[in-house]
């Protein structure tokens, strides 16, 4: 039997509902893939990225560090008060992330894979501020450390706002 | 499959855009005059919501696709299966008969036998058929599969599938028949 005789111009989609469907077709399927892909990409190299700029960090503290030991100088017009006040601020509001973070669903393989990866480098930054607060005791050192300290407590909050905004575009 | 459909499953498969679409373009007025057989809806959304899964489905599952049997069979597949679940979602809860391997002989006889009017009288009384004896019907009658592609596309098996031809031309005549009567 042939399908011109069987079926009508009712049974053929038209101009517009073609498009209707490929656009809906493209918006959820290839738009998705492409995107995920280029996020697999864009996280793999922004966390390459920051674990050098964590190594570089914690170099750079060693290095500071030395150098304060072997100059002996210390800058003292910088309150050490305000240092401290700063580091209070970072870590309320790291805490208040942490809560936020634990309520966020992980669905999403290549979601989950990134997060794991930010929190490793989470763990490794939190590694480095307690080995710098055991080392607070040295007064010489207490103004550089804790402003390294804030440095990786600001490194922790970006890497924690990544994990948000990864696992949101998951969802 | 053909070369080009190889080209372009292949390219697809390597996520360039222009074979999706061009894949798209190739089937999707086939696929949406088969499923709209199926549809109770007198809008089209029905069929076009399932046209939309199906290609998503087809798309997002391009890599497993191996070639064994034609992309449009394939994609048939995907679509009648869309639209099965959802009428098995709705009250009037509808189920693909089964029929043993041995029925086949039976009916295989009375296959070539029937010839039937075309156009909107046929459609009528294809609407009264269950899903599958319809679907194997416009599968082979109009769209032209082979009893071993209407299997690949109904989940069935050949035998099955001559079965079901049989049987829904014995209905259509019977059907037919009772329409001439009561004319």
């Amino acid at each position: 039997m042939n399908p011109e005789q069987f079926y009508s111009n009712d049974d053929m989609p038209n101009k517009v509902q073609k498009e209707k469907m490929w656009t809906a077709i493209h918006q959820s399927n290839i738009n998705k893939a492409k995107h995920k892909t280029n996020i697999l990409q864009l996280e793999k190299k922004s966390f390459a990225a920051g674990m050098v700029a964590s190594f570089i960090i914690i170099l750079s503290l060693a290095g500071g560090s030395e150098l304060y030991r072997m100059t002996g100088r210390g800058e003292e017009s910088v309150s050490l008060q305000a240092y401290s006040r700063a580091i209070e601020e970072f870590e309320s509001a790291v805490k208040a992330q942490e809560k936020s973070m634990k309520i966020l669903p992980e669905n999403d393989e290549i979601v989950r894979e990134i997060r794991h990866g930010r929190q490793r480098q989470i763990q490794l930054i939190d590694e480095e501020i307690q080995r710098i607060v055991g080392e607070m005791s040295d007064p010489a050192l207490q103004t550089f450390k804790k402003e390294k300290i804030q440095q990786l407590y600001r490194m922790k909050l970006t890497v924690m706002q990544d994990i948000v905004e990864i696992t949101e575009f998951g969802t | 499959m053909n070369s080009s459909e190889s080209v372009l499953i292949h390219d697809a498969q390597h996520g360039k855009e222009h074979a999706f679409r061009a894949l798209y373009d190739l089937n999707v007025d086939v696929l949406y005059r088969f499923l709209r057989q199926f549809s109770t809806s007198n809008s089209d959304w029905e069929v076009e919501e399932w046209i939309q899964r199906a290609f998503i489905k087809a798309f997002q599952r391009i890599h497993a696709f191996r070639g064994d049997s034609l992309f449009r069979t394939w994609l048939f597949r995907i679509g009648f299966n869309e639209m099965l679940n959802d009428k098995k979602a709705s009250p009037n809860i509808v189920q693909l008969e089964s029929i043993p391997d041995a029925d086949y002989e039976e009916h295989y006889s009375q296959e070539h036998e029937q010839s039937f009017e075309c156009g909107d009288s046929l459609k009528r009384l294809l609407d009264k058929l269950p899903e599958s004896r319809k679907a194997v019907f416009v599968l082979y009658e109009i769209e032209g599969y082979s009893h071993t592609e209407i299997g690949e596309i109904l989940d069935i098996s050949e035998s099955a599938s001559r079965a079901f031809l049989a049987r829904a031309k014995s209905q259509l005549r019977i059907l037919w028949n009772e329409s001439m009567r009561m004319q």
